[in-house]
């Protein structure tokens, strides 16, 4: 029987000596059908904190309802908004939950908690989920990291997405995430590219291939002499950029692999061609990967959506729903969705009151997030809110609740206890919190 | 008489062992050698060696100016054949002004941490950084700047469209107030933190199981602040608003009033600002706490570890690891009028900091016994400002309009640090994936590192009175601090004697050296 390590050298191996078109569909399948394959997930962020009544909790026909009309999904009985048609499609991979209750209205503390599971408290910087699982389900010997954050926007507030106590060997890869406009409308090789993968600018690969093995005589040695935190770190830093420097795994990021036709379907946008790019992760084992969905023409708020808020909607739904559902089909084609954790949420949801601009404010009191794929029940809807999605009327959801579901889905143990960076050892999810009953499959 | 008090001055000014300072820094020094040679003999442990001077040399400098040493520095120190040129090191770099703006950094991450992880409160730790550095400049005393700090005019000019106030023009410290919200409870709860190292965010909520803080004390020393939330729509607090002396607790209808944390009421017939009150108790020299924790942070800034550790959560489940060494540091501290310099020049030239951290028993391993020296990581404005030197790159001057609104500079320096920001120089900093490649392959630093481009490579290259060796030579001081060992040299000598290219080979050395490990920690 093979060993996870002997696997990962076996497709390397391969990768090295296929054609990509022949080597890809093997790996697929190789991928979902190994039975010690873990868990994977992918974390959809909705910058701003998305609208749920609508998106996923409609109104139609009350004061608060909007213009939209509510669709049948596949699943009878749930119905959603007329602006993810293709994500009703997938409903039967996915649960509701309608009951979203929490108490932060700040972007960028309700981001923190929501995103880590506990409130900002400084000094002590808690991780956020994708770091968690990393550490996790993460392998340390595998070429690509465990963690993958792309178009990752974070204006808002930098705490919440970072590897925080668990320290930089958990941090995020971050793709995407240019400091000019993150949007790119027919995003190029280089805006899902890892940066600076390649010799900079006037090194050959030669001269490259020369320093790195100087650099490895003058290292020799050094790390076990000053034995510490501190070395380890830039030493593990270093051998895990040069292994993906070197690495065929790098193949992952080069999304011309794909079929074009494919690519039209998630939509050639940032969102919809990180979305992709998470599948190809997935393939590849890498545990977490998260895509932001936030600014887009006609939406330069993001989900942020004081104003106009159903222009907006239509312009980030647009961009949402073909990606999200396509990346839910391909998984299923791909035979990863029963191992796939699919997340959609933001840092909270919008007033069902419509505002004097059209607009909807900040609303942590009753909103909506979506989970789907592996792990998850899907086809179902949790919670409640009342006629108008005022107050939530039935099993209120915590957001350490959330993350607890999540932990539980993909096979993280969430009382599982970390020790920090301060000495004190801390819970995934705080103690008090609790999967959602019923959502687990 | 004149006269006779300028010579005093000139004889004894210039010979700084002499000064009043020096005397207690000395007998300092010696109760650390001595609480730590017992607690080491105590555990059974192998002390390491007297680091050399090239270790001592690049560990001060990143400690004490945050920065390596120059090729000349290094050279001028490594060369010194006097016995005291350790303690004439410390002197010139506590005297300079590159210390004055460190120790200005190390305050604004200690007063503003959510500036350090957090772009949107960046600039509040802009602000707050300049306005330590100005009173630093002024000789301000640590209880000088802390009693400021608490008392600042709260004169905020107007709203931003999400309801921030925008801070009044010149040096103030408010950004610290904003950067907690103008939240009295937030405030409260950072000086508790950061000057008595009590936490009572938790007790804010719920009385905390493990402290004895309860939620009504957490909210008493929040009520010293309750005038720093501006009530809306007011645009300014009225006059008498800065001096609410009550809080009403959370979501309920009860009223905290201000009181101390040892549960005395302040007299307010002496002091009828509420700050002000707050101010004079904490930096009392009687206050069991402030003297301590202030100490244990200069500490933690020396050897990457407190004394109490993590340095801002004090109580029973935390316990200082040396207590008497504790107890003399603070006395210290405080008999020096809260000098931080004493207290540093003290702990630089104790046997503690002089050792290696090379690990040479495996007694030395733990961090927290002080067996041997801490390596510490870089903090991104070390690793910067050392990259910077070793490569001859000058940083543009940012312009005042960025700082003035705030954005992080878009020199290479702002990007820089905004990139591997994250963490302050503790001994568990780690780097990143993305900063090593970064580092490896990133334009900024391939360019630093270009035999066309980057001042040093050039210099060194094309210098007439330099041979190889020479070469080799600077490139080692200038990165390392040290001149390189026979084997080093018997591997770069002949790769660049060899060489068709020797502009292109000296850039690949400097290249190794600045992504060798060893550059990359203080160790």
């Amino acid at each position: 029987m093979l060993t996870r390590r002997d696997w990962l050298r076996l497709t390397a191996a391969g990768a090295l000596g296929a054609s990509a078109s022949g080597w890809l569909p093997a790996l697929a399948s190789t991928a979902a059908h190994d039975p010690k394959r873990k868990r994977s997930c992918i974390l959809l962020w909705m910058s701003g904190g998305p609208s749920q009544i609508d998106t996923f909790d409609p109104k139609p026909g009350t004061d608060t309802g909007g213009p939209f009309k509510a669709i049948d999904t596949a699943v009878p009985g749930i119905r959603v908004t007329e602006l993810l048609p293709t994500v009703a499609g997938q409903m039967k991979h996915l649960t509701v939950v309608r009951s979203m209750a929490t108490k932060e209205g700040d972007h960028g503390r309700a981001t923190y908690q929501l995103r880590t599971g506990y409130a900002q408290q400084e000094p002590l910087q808690y991780p956020t989920l994708g770091s968690l699982v990393s550490k996790e389900l993460g392998d340390p010997a595998a070429e690509l990291p465990g963690f993958v954050s792309i178009a990752s926007r974070r204006g808002l507030n930098d705490g919440g997405f970072g590897a925080g106590y668990l320290g930089a060997n958990y941090a995020p890869l971050l793709i995407g995430n240019s400091d000019n406009d993150p949007y790119v409308p027919t995003p190029t090789a280089r805006a899902l590219a890892v940066p600076d993968l390649k010799p900079g600018p006037g090194v050959s690969l030669g001269q490259a291939e020369a320093r790195l093995t100087l650099l490895g005589e003058q290292n020799a040695g050094f790390a076990e002499e000053y034995a510490s935190a501190a070395v380890s770190g830039v030493s593990a830093a270093y051998d895990r950029a040069v292994r993906l420097m070197k690495s065929p795994a790098r193949a992952a990021f080069d999304l011309d692999d794909e079929p074009a036709a494919l690519r039209d379907r998630y939509g050639r946008n940032l969102f919809g061609q990180g979305c992709l790019l998470a599948r190809r992760l997935v393939e590849r084992n890498v545990p977490f990967i998260e895509v932001f969905l936030g600014r887009v023409p006609g939406a330069f708020g993001g989900w942020d959506t004081h104003a106009k808020n159903f222009d907006a909607l239509k312009a980030l739904c647009g961009i949402l729903d073909p990606a999200w559902g396509t990346l839910m089909a391909d998984l299923t084609d791909r035979g990863l969705i029963d191992t796939t954790a699919v997340v959609w949420m933001g840092e909270f949801g919008r007033t069902p009151r419509i505002n004097g601009g059209s607009g909807r404010d900040h609303y942590p009191t009753a909103w909506s997030v979506v989970l789907g794929g592996g792990g998850i029940k899907g086809g179902q809807v949790v919670g409640k809110t009342d006629k108008t999605g005022g107050t939530v009327e039935d099993r209120p959801v915590a957001g350490p609740d959330l993350l607890a579901t999540v932990c539980a889905a993909i096979g993280v143990d969430p009382t599982k206890q970390h020790l920090s960076n301060i000495g004190r050892p801390i819970r995934v999810v705080e103690k008090n919190a609790k999967p959602i009953a019923g959502v687990v499959a | 008489m004149r006269l006779e008090l300028r010579a005093f001055v000139l004889l004894f000014a210039a010979a700084p062992w002499a000064t009043a300072s020096d005397v207690h820094a000395i007998k300092l020094t010696q109760q650390i050698d001595t609480r730590i040679a017992e607690s080491l003999k105590a555990g059974g442990r192998v002390a390491a060696a007297r680091a050399n001077d090239a270790e001592f040399l690049r560990r001060l400098s990143l400690d004490l100016v945050g920065r390596i040493p120059t090729v000349a520095e290094a050279r001028e120190f490594l060369d010194d054949i006097s016995t005291d040129k350790r303690a004439k090191l410390v002197d010139r770099l506590l005297a300079s002004p590159e210390y004055t703006a460190n120790a200005a950094r190390l305050w604004r991450s200690i007063l503003v941490p959510q500036a350090t992880t957090n772009p949107q409160t960046q600039y509040l730790g802009v602000s707050v950084e300049a306005w330590v550095r100005d009173r630093l400049r002024t000789g301000a005393t640590d209880d000088m700047t802390v009693r400021d700090l608490l008392t600042a005019r709260l004169d905020y000019l107007d709203w931003t469209p999400d309801r921030k106030a925008n801070p009044a023009p010149g040096l103030s410290p408010v950004g610290f107030y904003q950067a907690n919200d103008l939240k009295p409870e937030t405030v409260g709860s950072a000086v508790a933190r950061t000057f008595l190292g009590l936490k009572l965010e938790c007790a804010l909520c719920h009385d905390h199981p493990f402290d004895k803080w309860t939620q009504k004390q957490a909210w008493e020393t929040a009520a010293f602040f309750a005038g720093v939330a501006p009530l809306e729509p007011e645009i300014k607090p009225a006059s008498g608003l800065v001096n609410r002396r009550e809080l009403k607790i959370n979501d309920t209808a009860s009223i905290a009033s201000s009181r101390f944390l040892d549960g005395v009421s302040p007299n307010w017939a002496v002091d009828s600002d509420p700050r002000k009150a707050l101010a004079a108790w904490l930096v009392r020299k009687d206050n069991p706490y402030f003297a301590r924790v202030m100490a244990n942070r200069v500490w933690a800034s020396l050897f990457g570890v407190g004394l109490v550790d993590p340095v801002d959560d004090w109580g029973p489940h935390n316990v200082p690891s040396h207590p008497q060494l504790l107890d003399d540091l603070a006395a210290a501290y405080s008999a020096s009028g809260f000098d931080p310099k004493t207290l540093i020049r003290a702990i630089v030239l104790s046997d503690a900091y002089q050792r290696t951290s090379h690990l040479t028993h495996p007694t030395q391993s733990d961090p927290r016994r002080f067996a041997r020296m801490n390596v510490k990581g870089l903090s991104a404005e070390q690793l910067f400002d050392s990259l910077a030197l070793a490569t001859g790159h000058r940083d543009p001057a940012p312009a005042t309009a960025d700082l003035a609104f705030g954005w992080p500079a878009r020199s290479p320096r702002g990007l820089f640090i905004a990139k591997f920001g994250g963490g302050a120089g503790r001994t568990d900093m780690q780097v990143s994936i993305l900063q090593a490649l970064s580092l490896m392959n990133g334009d900024w630093l391939a360019d630093q590192t270009n035999p066309t481009k980057g001042a040093a490579v050039k210099a060194i290259a094309s210098v007439p009175f330099l041979d190889d060796a020479g070469r080799v030579e600077v490139l080692f001081l200038s990165t390392l601090s040290r001149r390189p060992t026979k084997t080093e040299a018997d591997r770069y000598l002949p790769f660049l004697t060899g060489a068709d290219d020797k502009a292109r080979a000296t850039s690949d050395i400097l290249w190794v050296l600045v992504n060798s490990h060893e550059f990359l920690v203080n160790h």
